[in-house]
């Protein structure tokens, strides 16, 4: 079957962070805000997919019926996709597939999450609901515990070292300043993250990202659809790719690698005609700082065990040959789970629409994002273009 | 605050009537490794096909596919091939931390994972370390340091 070209019209985002709101009203404010920046009515969408993985905290499943309804169309289907940290990203895709397939010619995606009424210890044993809890999670692993485990497998390989890991932490908040949405906005040393508290060796609070609440909302469209109704086409999908993997560490041959991440963006690059060197920036799943290095090797930016070098010489800044996380990345702009893998694909909008701000990589014409759920358990890669 | 509610249920013996097997035939599942956890002794699956072995909740074999598996037997002994001193920890294992979590080779290659008893800080444990199982009642799958 061939697939017809998707566009992506429209994004928004709330403000990550500490909210009083629930993940339901955090999904409205976002899709509103995309609605509005294109001038779109909700009767325009023909589904949804929701993106959601810790609503039970807020007592509250089957998030669907209830956004659609607060948009004010009830009749219009919208299932919630769990994947762990990539529901956004998997989401993303399921969307990507309808449209393309012909099934849909608008949809709308929303991610969302609220976790700041649970305290520390409480979100941490929610987390590791993602991991394999029989093995993981019920032994006492938490996530920062499991990255921590990939952490010294990837210094014991390659070298890598705390100062190296916290250079990725330095940069992605540097770009979170620059990101009135972002959760942190605050100005970080080497030195601040070498001294932060452990949360597990050799991770500490810098090496992390916050627990935060958030919502972001995309609207993709058929290019016919938008042909025929006289609509921008902004930004074009040129390649999805999405796998999976193991879900314990311990299954793996290679704990310094994420295979379902190589997976999904040899798909995403092979529909997309594309290589890793045609990519002006990219949005990275950096819930932990060895999260990014171990990225920036799968995607093939560097060679194995040359992630961190490329990192201490500045090439990932804004300014340097590749920048990554624009954002701030989950790092620094935060990680509200749902919502991650969607807002990635804001950030993507704004870089490409050049409404980027203080933060704009001038010229980027091609933008790519990867969301990895739990320690990569499966991954979803998506590259994009300007119209 | 919002608790969590509930009990961790898999390594206890309440779910014993669910294990009951008469032969040692059949897919790997949750209710089999809890109960030889809980006894100090660990199961894996064994493929009759190609011979692969791993500690899996496992219906066909994950290297050839194949649904002729066995349960086994596995090594009790091992190293440690990475692991992390978890400072902030879930909720149940609250009163121990800090406490090493680790990804172990078992005698014989299958791998598997588990906290190891009485570490607190990255100075008493080292990649390589020796480890054997220990038995544990509720909290799943602990090993500890083989002094040699
Ligand atoms: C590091 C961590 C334990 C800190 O959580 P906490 O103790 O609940 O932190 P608090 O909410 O009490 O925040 C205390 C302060 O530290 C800041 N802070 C919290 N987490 C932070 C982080 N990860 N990085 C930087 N600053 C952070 C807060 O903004 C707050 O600052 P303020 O006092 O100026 O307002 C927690 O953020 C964490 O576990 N992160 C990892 C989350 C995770 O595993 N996600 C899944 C990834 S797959
Ligand atoms: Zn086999």
């Amino acid at each position: 079957m061939s697939l017809r070209k998707v566009a992506l019209i429209s994004a928004g985002s709330t403000s990550y962070g500490k909210s009083l709101l629930t993940g339901r009203d955090l999904a409205l404010l976002a899709a509103k805000e995309a609605l509005e920046r294109i001038e779109m009515m909700p009767y325009e969408i023909q589904g949804a997919f929701i993106a959601n993985a810790f609503g039970l905290s807020e007592r509250q499943g089957h998030l669907g019926p209830l956004i659609m309804s607060g948009l004010g169309i009830p009749d219009i289907p919208a299932s919630t996709i769990e994947a762990a940290c990539s529901s956004g990203g998997s989401a993303f895709r399921e969307a990507y597939i309808n449209i393309a397939a012909g099934v849909y010619d608008v949809m709308l995606v929303v991610g969302t999450e609220k976790i700041s009424h649970l305290s520390t210890e409480v979100a941490t044993t929610y987390f590791t609901f993602g991991s394999d809890y029989l093995f993981e999670g019920a032994c006492g692993a938490s996530f920062p515990g499991l990255y921590a485990t990939m952490a010294i497998a990837h210094m014991q390989k390659y070298e890598t070292t705390q100062e190296q890991l916290a250079q990725v932490a330095v940069k992605n908040h540097e770009n979170g300043m620059k990101n009135e949405k972002a959760h942190l906005h605050k100005r970080i040393s080497v030195e601040d993250v070498l001294q932060s508290s452990i949360v597990a060796y050799p991770l500490k609070m810098y090496d992390s990202c916050p627990f935060s609440d958030g919502a972001a909302a995309v609207i993709l469209a058929s290019e016919d659809y938008l042909k025929k109704n006289g609509r921008d086409e902004s930004i074009s999908i040129l390649g999805s790719g999405r796998a999976g993997g193991y879900g314990s560490l311990h299954s793996r041959d290679d704990m310094t690698s994420i295979r379902s991440s190589i997976l999904a963006s040899r798909e995403a690059f092979n529909r997309a005609n594309l290589s890793i060197k045609d990519v002006d920036f990219a949005e990275v799943h950096d819930c932990f700082t060895i999260a990014e290095i171990i990225a920036m090797e799968d995607l093939g930016f560097v060679e194995r065990g040359k992630a961190a070098q490329a990192v201490e010489q500045g090439r990932t800044r804004l300014d340097g040959d590749i920048p990554i996380n624009p954002s701030g990345g989950l790092k620094s702009k935060g990680h509200p789970i749902g919502a991650t893998g969607i807002g990635q694909v804001v950030e993507v909008f704004e870089q490409l629409t050049e409404n980027a701000g203080e933060r704009q990589i001038k010229g980027a014409k091609i933008g790519m994002t990867h969301n990895v759920g739990a320690t990569g358990g499966s991954s979803a890669v998506h590259i994009f273009t300007r119209s | 605050m919002w608790e969590l509610q509930g009990e961790v249920v898999l390594y206890t013996s309440s779910q014993d009537h669910n294990s009951e097997k008469s032969t040692n035939e059949g897919p790997l599942l949750t209710p089999e490794i809890s109960k030889s956890v809980r006894e100090g002794r660990l199961v894996g699956y064994q493929c009759l096909d190609c011979g692969a072995k791993a500690i899996e909740v496992q219906a066909y074999c994950a290297k050839c596919g194949s649904s002729k598996l066995r349960i086994a037997k596995l090594e009790s002994r091992g190293k440690v091939l990475a692991f992390t001193i978890q400072a902030v920890s879930p909720k149940e294992f609250k009163n121990d931390a800090p406490y090493a979590w680790s990804v172990i080779e078992l005698d014989g290659g299958v791998r598997i994972s588990g906290r190891i008893a009485s570490i607190k800080s990255p100075d008493n444990l080292r990649i390589g370390q020796r480890v054997q199982l220990m038995r544990s009642e509720k909290s799943g799958i602990v090993f500890e340091k083989i002094l040699e």
